[in-house]
């Protein structure tokens, strides 16, 4: 993979912009459908993270290769773990929470790492589903 | 910031306690504090009921159904139903996972839920 095939991204207000980026990128990979809407879906929580929760700046990267197709989105708060990956579905319709539960739920792999400061959430499809 | 959310409203004159509204755009995180405010705004000490048209809304985070959630809180505080119409499937994917479309009247167009409500024996 070469960086060109890359994008990288600063996590800002403009989620439009950032959807529009992400979609045009996981587009050209092969993700297309429902599959597409379910990795837009589950970034945008990522990203609305990083400005909710998780010091307000971060990044967005998106790259691919046969296999996968892989969205990794960098806090600068550090305040997730990789035990968030299982938390339960928040039990009142207003309750926080939503957002982890719904990456887990739409894509294939979902992880956090902490990295000096930082959380990193990987989500990640698969390019060709196993039928 | 996201471009906020257009609302239009189509009011109805079989339905004078309905407030019904057209939502276009993208409903996230940044915008939606807004359209709370907007739609609060439109409603009257008489509307009863809400519906929203969403045949425009592309899209729609987590922190928007926090709004449609609030919203619901209000209609039903004054016993009227809410009713989301005309779904994009990327909504319906939103509604659907996280459970919470059991909260809302959902029907395939605008005009199905007016029949709906029509065909209520209560103030409409």
């Amino acid at each position: 993979m070469s960086d060109d095939q890359r994008g990288h991204w600063p996590i800002t207000a403009d989620l439009t912009l950032l959807r529009q980026r992400l979609l045009r990128h996981a587009a050209r990979a092969g993700l297309s459908g429902p599959r597409l809407d379910d990795l837009l879906i589950a970034a945008n929580e990522a990203a609305i993270n990083v400005l909710e929760h998780g010091g307000g700046d971060g990044t967005l990267t998106i790259w691919h290769d046969e296999a996968d197709l892989t969205v990794d989105v960098v806090d600068t708060s550090g305040r997730l773990t990789p035990s968030d990956v299982h938390r339960r579905r928040p039990p009142g319709p207003t309750d926080r929470g939503f957002g982890l539960w719904l990456m887990a739920q739409l894509c294939d792999e979902f992880t956090i790492r902490q990295l000096s400061g930082r959380s990193r959430v990987r989500l990640r499809m698969r390019l060709s589903p196993a039928v | 910031m996201t471009t906020a959310v257009q609302l239009d409203p189509h009011p109805d004159d079989t339905l004078p306690r309905t407030l019904i509204v057209a939502l276009s755009g993208e409903l996230d995180y940044t915008n939606a504090e807004q359209l709370r405010q907007q739609a609060v705004s439109h409603l009257t000490p008489d509307h009863r009921n809400m519906v929203l048209d969403l045949a425009g809304l592309t899209f729609c985070d987590s922190t928007g159904i926090r709004i449609f959630l609030a919203l619901r809180t209000l209609i039903t505080d004054r016993g009227g139903v809410i009713s989301l119409t005309d779904l994009h499937p990327r909504l319906s994917r939103v509604f659907q996972t996280t459970g919470l479309v059991k909260f809302f009247a959902v029907q395939p167009t605008r005009a199905d839920a007016l029949a709906e409500l029509r065909a209520q024996p209560s103030p409409r």
